[in-house]
């Protein structure tokens, strides 16, 4: 009986738990540091599909108007790059929530170079008293977003909200203290809520960590991740404090928002290099309860997003922000554009629909 | 007059007074964030992103028609004012980004 029952759990939570493993840079595909490899799409994409689906996301007056640039990059190759009028390659798009993603990423770095502890208390001096609750929110915790802070997200109301206060009002210029300052509303651990301040929160973590200035934080970032990957145009903004504003102000082109979604797709190794630590992307993309959130990034174990594969892992942010990486397709999407608020669900349906034109890596591998 | 009409215009200019205690109470901390938050805005967009003045001030999260604009490129700064009542200026700082002062 028992065996049984202990193969109902495993049949029951094996597939839930499982991750696709990230595929590696196919062999004679050069890294994008400096350039990207170019090409039309392989013979086993269903290009037809692809132009049509290309056609609806660039037409101003289909179900998803508003799109400014979208980069797909299949195999490690760079395989459709397309812009809306007057935007271009050189053209710098601003990150919003995707910067997420990227914080989750620098997180990393942290933490393989023993400046943050994933599992210790999270190292807030507003928190130091014993009597304190918050002193049980870990850094995992906070990556993702678990933390149980009291914080309103919501963006429609300023006399509510705690989120535009942070970044355009009068909390802007320390934006990690205020978040700090945000009282206990549930058990660290036991509710995922979604929260812009916990990830300045954990961008001040990071400041203070790597040396506690703007300068040493900018360089921090530049070392560990922006350079290593080629990302020149990355311009991160900081509050007055000094801390990287991770919830939203990171500004790229779309080519290097691609590398940055290649890095992730490859498991954060790049070129020889394992630029994030092993396994690192794998904890961002393992769904937490809820199955929506993983570490910083948006997960779709559930296919709550039912166009898209049930493994795609995404950085998304306002407005149509999105770095969508499906490791089942070694693909990775680049969109950038002003979405409206009734858009979403059709953004992301149409952009699953873009995924289906590429063929599945497994079905590759038995029919080549 | 009489005193039922005398009672309904007291009471009409309670409401009112109260009305306009609540806007200029309400009022000047939300318009500030409003230019505030245009400004920085604007300045991303300006002088990060590359978009040109018309653009940028068309990207205005809050649409509100009322927000006047100006760019000053050589300073990399944009001033957003709401009828001249409250304003604010966002400056692009090199390794900083936008701040709004």
């Amino acid at each position: 009986m028992r065996v049984l029952l202990a193969l109902l759990v495993v049949l029951w939570a094996g597939p839930a738990l499982a991750l696709t493993p990230l595929p590696p840079q196919p062999e004679g595909v050069k890294w994008p540091t400096n350039e990207w490899s170019m090409a039309a799409p392989a013979k086993d994409v269903e290009t037809g599909l692809l132009d049509a689906l290309l056609d609806v996301v660039f037409s101003g007056e289909g179900p998803v108007p508003g799109t400014r640039a979208l980069l797909i990059v299949h195999r490690g190759v760079l395989v459709t790059e397309r812009y809306a009028p007057g935007f271009d390659a050189d053209r710098r798009f601003l990150s919003q929530s995707v910067a997420k993603t990227v914080l989750g990423a620098l997180a990393g770095v942290a933490v393989r170079e023993g400046k943050v502890a994933l599992d210790a208390p999270a190292p807030v001096a507003a928190w130091r008293d014993d009597a304190d609750p918050r002193r049980a929110i870990t850094v995992r915790n906070l990556l993702q977003m678990t933390d149980g802070l009291d914080f309103n997200e919501a963006y429609f109301n300023p006399l509510t909200s705690d989120v535009l206060p942070m970044l355009f009002g009068n909390q802007r210029h320390d934006m990690a203290a205020y978040a700090a300052s945000r009282p206990p509303a549930e058990t660290p651990g036991t509710r995922w809520a979604y929260s812009s301040g916990t990830a300045n929160l954990l961008s001040g973590i990071l400041r203070d960590a790597v040396g506690g200035t703007r300068e040493s934080y900018l360089a921090f970032m530049k070392a560990g991740l922006f350079d290593p990957i080629g990302m020149a145009s990355a311009e991160p903004e900081f509050d007055a404090s000094g801390t990287f504003v991770g919830s939203s102000w990171l500004h790229a082109t779309a080519r290097d928002w691609a590398r940055f979604g290649l890095l992730m797709l490859r498991g954060g190794v790049w070129d020889g290099r394992q630029v994030l630590p092993a396994g690192w992307v794998d904890f961002m993309r393992t769904p937490q309860a809820g199955g929506v959130y993983g570490a910083m990034t948006w997960v779709n174990p559930g296919k709550r997003l039912s166009t898209m594969p049930a493994d795609t892992f995404i950085a998304s942010g306002h407005r149509g922000q999105v770095i969508a990486m499906v490791p089942s397709k070694d693909l990775v999407i680049v969109r950038f554009g002003r979405t409206g608020y009734g858009d979403y669900d059709a953004l992301y349906n149409v952009l699953g629909e873009t995924m289906t034109a590429f063929p599945d890596v497994a079905k590759v591998r038995i029919n080549p | 007059m009489t005193r039922g009409r005398r009672r309904i215009l007291t009471g009409a200019l309670v409401v009112l007074g109260l009305g306009v205690a609540v806007l200029a109470w309400k009022l000047p901390p939300a318009a500030q964030l409003a230019v505030d938050t245009s400004a920085k805005w604007a300045c991303q967009c300006r002088y990060i992103d590359g978009g040109d003045d018309s653009f940028c001030v068309a990207e205005d999260p809050l649409g509100f028609g009322g927000t006047d604009f100006r760019f000053d490129p050589d300073e990399q700064r944009v001033t957003t004012s709401i009828w001249g009542l409250v304003d604010a200026t966002g400056r692009y700082e090199p390794g900083s980004g936008c701040m709004v002062r």
